[in-house]
């Protein structure tokens, strides 16, 4: 029984690319953090609040405020907790013995909970300073509403308490309130907030200097004052230096040291203990921050790579090219060769084209040829349309079906010749193919030649994008490889074998779904070269519907991962394997089966970035990588005297066709661990291939 | 035996391998699905807030149409009734130095990037938050209205050294 796949792979690559954007869009909120400055008034009007107190508050549906009472002083410190700068300050007033007030930063909380923790047990208490340092006068209400909440999370995660006492970012004096910061305030306060400005604002953020530090903070009257610092959000050395005699210029005024409830005259504690539930979400929300941060630098770290060899092998593949044209030239100098040739024919239900591929082989002008039509089994009269045809030099076989690689084998064993040309029953040949193909065979050491393979039905987008890729991804490829000595597949629509190489390699194979592969490997380990022969051109019908472009991709992917675990040993083998082992098997593992597979993570980072105001940066990417594309398609139609026309459809496969391909990509690896079976999935034929005359 | 009679190569002809892949796929979805719920979970429900009772004021109230809020005994009272004379600092506007504006421009932009829209508070249209937030209403308002909490928050309680004595 054919054992299909479980379908659960999708499911989790759905909540996989999901759990993967939420970590983003959680990372996307924590960012911005500590980007500390004090506010300034914009254009409207300068509104003050009754009493100019710095304190203030919701009395009775009014905003209302209060100072400290007179020579009371309280410090305070926003924008932390920081591992480096905040244990510095809390060692100060420690020594000092002064209490403060911490404004804390949600996410910064959620990262350095024992901070946090630290804070409260050394007698100091805790304020709201929102999630992410954001800008509530400048942002919407649903927004200014999540920083608020996330930042009381904050500190229920990291020190189970929260806190009615809120510093908005950016804030400095009363004095500095314009009319539209005042309503924002006013709204906060009806929640419930207890807004702390300040009247001290030393601007230590600004790193102005010691000296101005202190004359920032330095008391200068006998009111009571709340003095603004911060513990993170730069470098904060000027803040630990200034702050000891900061303390002794209140002291020696004659002032004491409180915190702001305390100030105020608050005996209920500001920073109640939450409940289970709430401090539960606030542990687990510190927790998603942290693994969000953790899990995007690792992606990014991955991606990063992948990408560097991706401009490499981009790079290799253009450099290289113009090389090989010369290369491959050298290789067939001489006076022409014309060996005898067998070319074998697999055949399964080709009625629709096998006509015109037996007519285009027969017009071939390679002298001494015999073609060998091995009907596998075809139920649509494919055989006898093959002996109604009564070409010269065609042969039929018929065989019970048993896939394309028994037919290969069958086809083998009935052929004369010692030089092989394999190619699909849909596939048409020049008349110089057959001819061109096995030139490079002259030289012993060839055990095969890959041709030119080429779509020859280009209607629509998804033959344009087909015969793109075919042109600038498998050729350029192929060309790369062959320079490097180790071409991985010979394709079976065009190739040509020395007969003595292929029974070395164990013949043809049923082992796996991709036989030309196989053989291939099999061939480079046996000792033989495998070349690349871009003239040998042939003519196939590719896939016109996604359906089948699917399935056809699909058994090329699955069938490709076999050859590789079958051949896996090539990796340790000292002999001529070694060269696919060392660079023929890392090549298509990278860019094959790695990079496809990292390819839906790239997508969920530029969705991301589209969505969170990066569209500028993901669109200028996009634009770079495109552009690298066209140019290096370009150059591979060039290189195979093809027209530039269809050029325009290659931005277009950003959005459909790369994303058909990883899929498929990762149906065939989930094949291959769930060991399912598949069946050869064969594709529907329209005969509609055209040869540029 | 070969490959062939095996079915190919990772061919698993018994399913075993295919159901154990199913089994741990399931789990791993089922993870990672819930991660999304736990996240979106802990960005939409908002967090509240505990009450303060700032003396000579009351308990800080909230706005027009706010439920009222117990005191000690349970007896609901007025926002009025809570209020007293407060002894004020004198009058008039602080102009202390330094509060002057920045010549700076003030920062238009969030430094964060906007999150999610998938956030349920992104469907609230109104910019006050009117409902008690924190789970437990009735009890922040009685702690705020009548004795300190007993969580021992070291800003309530005397500290071990002497914070309020000046040095000089």
């Amino acid at each position: 029984m054919r054992r299909r796949i479980p379908a659960a792979h999708w499911g989790l690559l759905t909540a996989l690319l999901i759990a993967l954007f939420v970590a983003l869009g959680l990372q996307s909120i924590s960012q911005g953090v500590g980007q500390a400055r004090t506010a300034t008034t914009g254009t409207a009007r300068v509104e003050r609040v009754h009493g100019g107190g710095t304190v203030l508050f919701n009395a009775d549906g009014h905003l209302d405020s209060r100072d400290l009472p007179d020579r009371t002083v309280a410090l305070t410190f926003d924008d932390g907790p920081d591992p480096r700068w905040t244990a510095k300050v809390l060692d100060v007033l420690a020594r000092e013995h002064v209490p403060a007030t911490f404004f804390v930063v949600g996410a910064r909380a959620s990262q350095h909970p024992e901070l946090v923790r630290r804070e409260l047990r050394e007698g100091h208490e805790l304020g709201n300073h929102t999630w992410s340092h954001s800008d509530l006068s400048g942002a919407a209400a649903w927004r200014r509403n999540l920083e608020l909440s996330l930042g009381q999370l904050g500190l229920a995660g990291s020190a189970h308490v929260s806190s009615a006492l809120l510093r908005p970012p950016y804030s400095s004096t009363p004095a500095a309130l314009d009319s539209h910061q005042v309503h924002v305030l006013k709204q906060e306060t009806d929640a419930g907030y207890v807004i702390v400005l300040a009247d001290r604002d030393t601007e230590d953020w600004q790193r102005p200097g010691v000296p101005r530090i202190l004359a920032g903070g330095t008391p200068v009257d006998d009111k009571g004052h709340i003095v603004l610092m911060h513990d993170a959000g730069g470098n904060r050395a000027q803040t630990v230096a200034a702050l000891p005699a900061l303390i002794e210029r209140y002291r020696a005024a004659g002032f004491r040291f409180t915190t702001v409830s305390e100030g105020l005259g608050l005996h209920g504690g500001v920073n109640p203990s939450v409940g289970t539930v709430r401090r539960l979400q606030g542990e687990f929300l510190g927790q998603a921050v942290r693994f969000s941060s953790a899990l995007v630098t690792l992606i990014s770290w991955v991606i990063f790579p992948l990408g560097l060899l991706s401009v490499l092998r981009t790079l290799l593949v253009v450099v290289l090219a113009r090389r090989h044209v010369r290369v491959s030239a050298q290789r067939v100098e001489g006076p022409p060769w014309s060996p005898p040739v067998s070319v074998l024919v697999p055949a399964y239900n080709e009625a629709v084209g096998i006509e015109q591929a037996l007519r285009s082989l027969a017009a071939s002008d390679h002298p001494n040829l015999e073609i060998v039509v091995i009907d596998d089994g075809s139920t649509d009269g494919t055989g006898d349309i093959v002996e109604s045809l009564g070409l010269p030099n065609v042969r039929l076989v018929r065989q019970e079906n048993g896939g394309k690689a028994a037919a290969l084998r069958r086809g083998t064993a009935e052929a004369s010749h010692d030089i092989l040309v394999m190619l699909d029953g849909d596939t048409v040949f020049e008349t110089t193919t057959v001819r061109l193909l096995v030139q490079p065979l002259k030289d012993p050491k060839i055990g095969a030649v890959s041709g030119n393979t080429k779509v020859g039905n280009r209607r629509g987008l998804l033959g344009r994008w087909q015969h793109l890729e075919y042109v600038s991804g498998f050729n350029l490829d192929r060309r790369l490889l062959d320079l490097l000595r180790c071409i991985t597949t010979v394709p079976g629509a065009c190739g040509a074998f020395r007969r003595e190489a292929v029974v070395a390699a164990g013949g043809l194979s049923s082992d796996t779904l991709a036989e030309d592969t196989d053989i291939t490997m099999g061939i480079l380990r046996a000792g033989y070269e495998v070349v690349h022969e871009e003239r040998a051109r042939a003519w196939t019908e590719a896939p016109s519907s996604s359906n089948d472009l699917w399935k056809q991709r699909y058994r090329w992917g699955y069938g490709t991962l076999q050859c590789m675990w079958k051949h896996r040993h090539a990796v340790v083998e000292k002999g001529p394997g070694r060269r696919l082992g060392l660079v023929g098997l890392p090549y298509m593992v990278f860019f094959q089966v790695i990079l496809p597979l990292a390819a839906p993570v790239i997508d969920v980072f530029a969705i991301h970035g589209l969505l969170s105001g990066s569209a500028g940066t993901v669109a200028l990417i996009w634009l770079a990588f495109a552009g690298v594309q066209v140019l290096t398609a370009g150059y591979a139609l060039r290189l195979d005297r093809e027209s530039l026309t269809p050029l325009w459809s290659l931005p277009l496969q950003q959005l459909f066709y790369r994303q058909l391909i990883y899929l498929v990509v990762i149906q065939s690896v989930v094949s291959v661990l769930a060991g399912a079976q598949l069946p050869w999935h064969k594709l529907h034929r329209s005969g509609d291939v055209a040869v540029p005359v | 035996m070969t490959e062939e009679h095996t079915g190919g190569v990772f061919v698993d002809l018994s399913g075993r391998r295919g159901r154990l892949v199913g089994r741990v796929f399931w789990l791993l979805s089922c993870l990672a699905s819930a991660y999304v719920v736990l996240v979106l979970l802990s960005l939409i429900v908002p967090a509240g807030l505990s009450r303060l009772a700032i003396p000579g004021i009351g308990t800080v109230v909230p706005g027009t149409g706010a439920p009222k809020i117990p005191d000690a005994n349970g007896t609901k009272q007025t926002a009025s009734h809570l209020l007293a004379p407060t002894s004020r600092p004198a009058a008039g506007p602080k102009g202390l130095p330094g509060a002057s504006p920045s010549p700076s421009g003030r920062r238009t932009t969030p430094a964060v990037a906007t999150s999610p829209r998938a956030t349920a508070a992104a469907a609230s249209p109104s910019p006050r938050r009117t409902g008690p937030p924190s789970p437990h209403p009735t009890a922040v308002g009685a702690s705020a209205t009548s004795h300190p909490t007993p969580r021992s928050t070291k800003a309530a309680s005397p500290k071990p050294h002497p914070t309020h004595t000046p040095r000089r």
